[in-house]
Order: structure tokens, then C-alpha cells, then sequence
């Protein structure tokens, strides 16, 4: 038999109802907690709310969790905060506070709703003198380190390898770390009292199922395809290098497919190239003895390899400069964004205090470099206005970190470039394949490598840097990279980036 | 013994007494208080010793810690670290001072400066993030040879003096003549603070 509720008891069900959408739409908007890290352990800030970039915290709850004396001052309207012998002052809608007597900015006004105090979280850098104690918050992985606590931030970064891939992690600072494997579970134990990972892209799941941390030990679940893990010697207590060794079928396909699709990687529509001819005008670059100019051998190559692209792909080649000219560093990527270019190539001269120092060598973007300036600048969604009313999120690239999206891709075409060099019989940089935080390629939106072709400080790299019999030969080693890719970019081989 | 000969006997005592008086005021106790100064609380790596040769630093104070320095490695291709004495200061901020003007120096014998000579301090600030902003001169502009490999070294050399000796400051930016600049000679992106680069740093073969 059916019952139908009645009048009052639909009333009620409703309530209910409202009020449950109501408590789980207010628990989706509750930011998480910040993780705190000092001598004492490990203890959870709760985060009020967050408004805009943000986070704002209970001033009761900081007093709290540092056991700190919090008194409304009735006088002034303000709230006096006691740090031993010292008193900050904080007044409602200021942007500044009085600590032990001296003005301190923080990023956001002080808020009173009711009879709850609303401070940024930047507002425990201002405690930090007062308690003699280092406060350092770390708002991308929402951890706050206290005092001498040892919290080193782990960059992990996933290559494909002729035999399966390499995980990489540098760590900053460097500490000393074990590894043990146990099936498979691969256990890294760092000597600290916790780790700030950050995020993994690109790794596949057969041969890298999962990383994630427990403490002070980084933990790592390998997928069915690993047979074997080595791990690099090295004496360098800022990186830790694993060699994942997969079977047949985890052989390298190309990298990154959940990575956006770069135009090089659907054969034959590679359409434009930019050539970056470095330097230029009245910045000459590096010098040789004899007094050729880098700018005078960036210029020659490119010219020589803009009509060697152009006669025999029949793509379209643009140079960001063709004369003696002064060409600014965001106008030589921007040239490339505005003209859609499926690649970029920078082309440089080398230059060493160490005459002996000789070899090209190719570099790419280091992505790790720039992990504080995109938590702050930040690939972030932003709400724009749509036709016909309302907003729509969308995720949006700042242009000066333009390259990021690529950079795995980018070191791939790297590591292709230098293992035709080497075939080339071209003699090398020690270290053929550097990443770097360049300036020229972070604006880039496209795979983008510098190659640098040598040192004008060495005789005999002097001496070719300024044959036209040299730059024939690079041409038509970067043509054929460039006719291979067109097919589709092949997987890493040789070089190895530093 | 003449009276006069006491006299002249014990004005010479005296003296004597007076001289290693002062000796050990001026010159031993400072010395031992510096080699006995615990160094933790200034997060110093760097080991403190007696005072060197160098006269007074400015305030009078001749302590002085062991930092390392960074010079070109012969292979030419990383820097290698190099223990030199710098003037002892109390606070972060004019300790890394002191250990930036002692980088931007002639290297010492035997090994080669990746600074441009010439190269100045004009300003070195420090944030409560742990952020240095190292300010020196259009020298490192105008007289650096050029070649990224030479501009990583030249930049590495001064992120590496400070955040190496003073791991309480973890990233540096070098400003030139008080202004933000992309690069110094067209590579290395300087529009940030950038952290310790020790892949920079030769390693132990």
C-alpha cells in the first residue's frame, strides 16, 4: 500500500531536503585546511574562506593555534593580538597592522563579520619576527613549514626512455634519500619531516601508476608494465633519478598524449616555422678572438636555413629578424604566437671563460623553474561574460608562461635534435641537452628549442661558426629533424637532458 | 735593591701586567668568542673562525665566517665551491652582503671569477618569504663576454654565495642598477627570484 505524505509532512521532507543542499553546498565551499609543519607535528589551520586568490583565516583560530592572548580593544574598535612582549593591533578594512610597533602590509584587508576577526594567511609572516620563529607558506600546496622544519619541495618530471621511462625528482633543498623497492612499491625516504610533491604530468600508467607521499617518504606504485627499477648513482643531494625498465609492450610511444596536441605532432600539418636569429643591433652577443660577432653567425645560419626549409618543405619560414636590427626579447615570441607558428627555433652562439669549452649543444624550457611564478600568476579558470548573459569559466595561459604546456614536448624535440647532431659527426656540448629557464622560449605557444651552435670562445668552433660550409651542414640536419616530424614526432633518443 | 730600582721595577711589572691586559681584551677574547659563537640561530652553513688578516669591517668587528664561493670549474662547463673568509655580521641581510661583495671580487689565486670585474653591490634586500634582491651594476651588463653558458654561471655564482650559505633565503633575483631586467645578456630569465641552481655546481667525482 502507498502512503502519500501529507501537507505537513511534505513540508517538513522539504525542509530537510533544503537545508541538506544547503549544508553540502556550504561544505563544497569550505577551502581546505592548510597543513602546518613544525617540531611539534603536523596540525591542520582551517580555512575560513578563500576570496579571490586569497585565503583568509579566523584570527581566533590563529591566536589559538599559537596560544596567543586576543582582546577587542572597545576604545579604538580594533583587536589586539599579545606575541610575548609585543602586541599587534589590528583595526577592521586596514591593510596594514601595527606589529610591535611597526607598520606591516598584508595582501588583503582585515574583515570583521560580526563578532569574527578575518585576517589573509599572509598575516602569520607578521608573527613570525614576533615569536622568533621562520613561517614559511606555501599557498600552491597549502602547506605552512614552521621554524627549522625540513620540508623540501619535490619536482617530479616523467621522461620517455628507448627502455621505458625515467622519473626524475629535484629537490629544493637537497636532502639525503634511500630508495627500497618492495614488489611494486618503490619507497623513497628523504631525511625530512614531510614533502611538498608537486603535480606529475605525462607519466603513463604502465610503467607510473601513482605517487603520493606519506611524511617524509615519497611513495611511488608502479604499473604492471615495469620489469625493473634502477636507480641513478649520484652524489647530487638535490635530485633522485629512477630508471623504469618496462617490457616490449611498454615501449615509448610519443610523449605526453594527455598533453595538448602541438600541430608537429599530426603529420603534415606543420605548416610555419619562426626562426629566432639571436641577438642583433647593438647587442653583438658573444665574441670570437678574431672578432666575429654571434649576432653576424645567428643571422647567416638562419638566412641559410630559412631558404633550405623553404625550398625543400615548401613551408613557411619567418625570421624574427633579417637585418642588423635590435628586436626585443617578447617581440621574437609573440612573432611566433601571432603567427600561429607550429615550431620556434632560436639560434645562438655560445661563449665560455674556458677557452677549451666547445660543442653545441640544444636547450629547452625547465618547466620547474617557474612553479612559483605559475601558483601566483597562474594557469587559473577566469569567469568572462557570455552572448546572451551569465559568465563562463575558462582556463586561461598567461602569455609569459606560454611554454609550459610544451615543455615535455619541447625536450623531446631537443633530445631528436642532438642525437642528428651527434649523427652529424658534430662535436658536442658535454651536456647536449640542458633545460633551463630561458627567457626567449617561455612566451613561446608552440614546441620551441635554442640551439646554441657552438662557442665562439674555441678556435676550431670559431672557425666553423663562421664557414658557410658549417651552416649548410646544420641546415640540413635541422631540415631532415623537421621533415621526420612532419610524419609525426618520434620518441627520445640520445642526448638526455641535464 | 736601590729604592729607585724597586720603583723603576715595579712601573715595569706593571707594564707588562697592563699590555697582556690589553692583548687579551682586544685582540684574544674576541677571537674566542667568535670560535665559540654557535652559528645555527643566523642559519650560517658556513664554519666562523679567528680573525684573518683583514683589518676591521666597518663597525670595528674583525670576526669573520668561512662562506663558499663559486668560480669557474676548469672544465669550464659548472662552477666549483671555493671556502673564502668573509666579514662576520649579525644580521641575514648584511651577512649576505658581505658575502655578494666578497663573490663580485677578484677570484683568489689559482681560479677565475664568472662576475664581470667591475661588478658593485649597490643594494641587497631581503622579504619575510626568504626572497634576497641582489642590486649591483651595469658592469655585469656591460662588460659580461656574452654565450648563455657564460650567463648561467655569471647569475648562478651570486643565487648560489647567498642561498648556499644562508639556507634561510631560498630564492634570489638579481636586479641591475636598482631596475628588474629579462636577462642579463639575452638567455637566463631574471624576472623572478630564482632558487639554488646546484646543477650548477661541478660534482664530486
Amino acid at each position: 500500500m502507498e502512503v502519500l505524505p501529507t501537507r505537513p509532512h511534505r513540508v517538513v521532507v522539504s525542509a530537510l531536503a533544503l537545508a541538506c543542499v544547503l549544508l553540502i553546498g556550504l561544505a563544497a565551499q569550505t577551502p581546505p585546511p592548510y597543513l602546518v609543519i613544525g617540531s611539534e607535528g603536523t596540525r591542520p589551520l582551517p580555512i575560513a574562506r578563500t576570496s579571490g586568490a586569497t585565503d583568509l583565516v579566523a584570527l581566533d583560530v590563529v591566536a589559538r593555534f599559537f596560544e596567543l592572548p586576543l582582546r577587542e580593544d572597545t576604545r579604538t574598535g580594533g583587536v589586539v593580538l599579545a606575541v610575548r612582549a609585543q602586541r599587534v593591533v589590528l583595526t577592521a578594512g586596514q591593510t596594514t597592522v601595527s606589529a610591535g610597533g611597526r607598520l606591516v602590509s598584508l595582501s588583503a584587508p582585515v574583515i570583521k563579520e560580526g563578532t569574527t576577526w578575518l585576517v589573509p594567511i599572509d598575516f602569520l609572516r607578521v608573527l613570525a619576527p614576533l615569536l622568533e620563529r621562520a613561517i614559511d607558506i606555501r599557498r600552491a600546496s597549502r602547506l605552512i613549514v614552521l621554524g627549522t622544519a625540513s620540508v623540501p619541495r619535490l619536482t617530479p618530471r616523467f621522461e620517455r626512455t628507448a627502455t621505458g621511462g625515467r622519473l626524475v625528482v629535484t629537490l629544493d633543498p637537497g636532502v639525503a634519500a634511500r630508495v627500497t623497492r618492495d614488489g611494486s612499491l618503490v619507497t623513497v625516504r628523504f631525511q625530512a619531516d614531510a614533502l611538498d610533491l608537486g603535480p606529475l604530468s605525462g607519466a603513463p600508467p604502465e610503467l607510473l601508476a601513482n605517487i603520493r607521499t606519506d611524511g617524509g617518504t615519497l611513495l611511488i606504485d608502479l604499473g604492471p608494465a615495469v620489469t625493473n627499477v634502477r636507480e641513478e648513482e649520484t652524489r647530487d643531494p638535490a635530485r633522485v633519478t629512477l630508471d623504469f625498465i618496462g617490457t616490449a609492450t611498454a615501449a615509448p610511444v610519443r610523449p605526453d598524449p594527455a598533453m595538448p596536441e602541438p600541430n608537429i605532432d599530426r603529420p603534415g600539418t606543420l605548416r610555419t616555422i619562426v626562426i629566432d636569429p639571436g641577438h642583433g643591433g647593438a647587442d653583438v652577443g658573444s665574441r670570437s678572438a678574431a672578432g666575429l660577432e654571434e649576432k653576424q653567425v645567428t643571422l647567416a645560419m638562419a638566412q641559410r636555413l630559412k631558404a633550405m626549409l623553404e625550398s625543400r618543405l615548401g613551408v613557411r619560414v619567418i625570421l624574427t629578424r633579417d637585418s642588423d636590427t635590435d628586436v626585443t626579447i617578447d617581440r621574437r615570441a609573440a612573432l611566433a604566437n601571432n603567427n600561429k607558428a607550429d615550431l620556434f627555433i632560436s639560434l645562438h652562439a655560445n661563449g665560455s671563460p674556458v677557452p677549451s669549452m666547445r660543442g653545441w649543444q640544444v636547450q629547452s624550457l625547465d618547466p620547474a623553474d617557474y612553479d612559483a611564478v605559475g601558483s601566483s600568476d597562474g594557469f587559473a579558470a577566469q569567469s568572462v561574460p557570455v552572448v546572451g548573459g551569465g559568465t563562463r569559466a575558462i582556463d586561461t595561459v598567461p602569455w609569459q608562461l606560454a611554454q609550459i604546456p610544451h615543455t615535455a614536448r619541447s625536450l623531446t624535440l631537443a633530445q631528436w635534435l642532438a642525437a642528428r647532431l651527434t649523427e652529424g659527426g658534430l662535436p658536442s656540448h658535454p651536456t647536449p641537452v640542458l633545460q633551463a629557464p630561458l627567457r626567449v622560449l617561455v612566451g613561446a605557444n608552440m614546441p620551441a628549442v635554442l640551439l646554441e651552435l657552438g662557442f665562439l670562445t674555441h678556435a676550431d668552433d670559431a672557425q666553423s661558426l663562421g664557414s658557410a660550409e658549417f651552416y649548410t651542414t646544420v641546415a640540413a640536419i635541422i631540415t631532415s629533424v623537421i621533415t621526420e616530424a612532419r610524419a609525426g614526432l618520434p620518441p627520445a633518443s640520445g642526448g638526455g637532458g641535464q | 735593591m736601590t729604592s729607585a730600582k724597586r720603583v723603576f721595577t715595579y712601573l715595569a711589572l706593571g707594564a707588562f701586567v697592563a699590555a697582556i691586559g690589553v692583548w687579551l681584551v682586544t685582540l684574544w677574547l674576541p677571537g674566542w668568542l667568535v670560535a665559540t659563537r654557535p652559528t645555527e640561530g643566523l642559519g650560517l652553513t658556513g664554519r666562523t673562525g679567528p680573525a684573518g688578516p683583514a683589518g676591521p669591517t666597518g663597525s670595528g668587528d674583525t670576526r669573520r665566517i668561512l662562506a663558499t664561493l663559486f668560480y669557474v670549474a676548469p672544465s669550464g662547463d659548472a662552477l666549483i665551491p671555493v671556502e673564502q673568509e668573509v666579514p662576520y655580521a649579525a644580521a641575514p641581510a648584511e651577512q649576505a652582503r658581505r658575502i655578494v661583495e666578497q663573490q663580485l671580487a677578484a677570484a683568489p689565486v689559482g681560479h677565475v671569477s664568472v662576475i664581470p670585474a667591475g661588478t658593485t653591490l649597490r643594494a641587497l634586500f631581503l622579504t619575510p618569504r626568504g626572497e634576497a634582491y641582489v642590486d649591483v651594476s651595469r658592469d655585469i651588463v656591460t662588460g659580461h663576454p656574452g654565450g648563455s653558458l657564460h650567463e648561467f654561471l655569471t647569475v648562478y655564482a651570486i643565487v648560489n654565495a647567498i642561498t648556499i650559505n644562508l639556507p634561510d633565503i631560498t630564492a634570489v633575483q638579481v636586479l641591475v642598477d636598482g631596475r628588474e631586467v629579462d636577462t642579463l645578456v639575452g638567455h637566463l630569465d631574471l624576472r623572478h627570484p630564482l632558487r639554488r641552481g646546484i646543477r650548477w655546481v661541478q660534482r664530486t667525482r
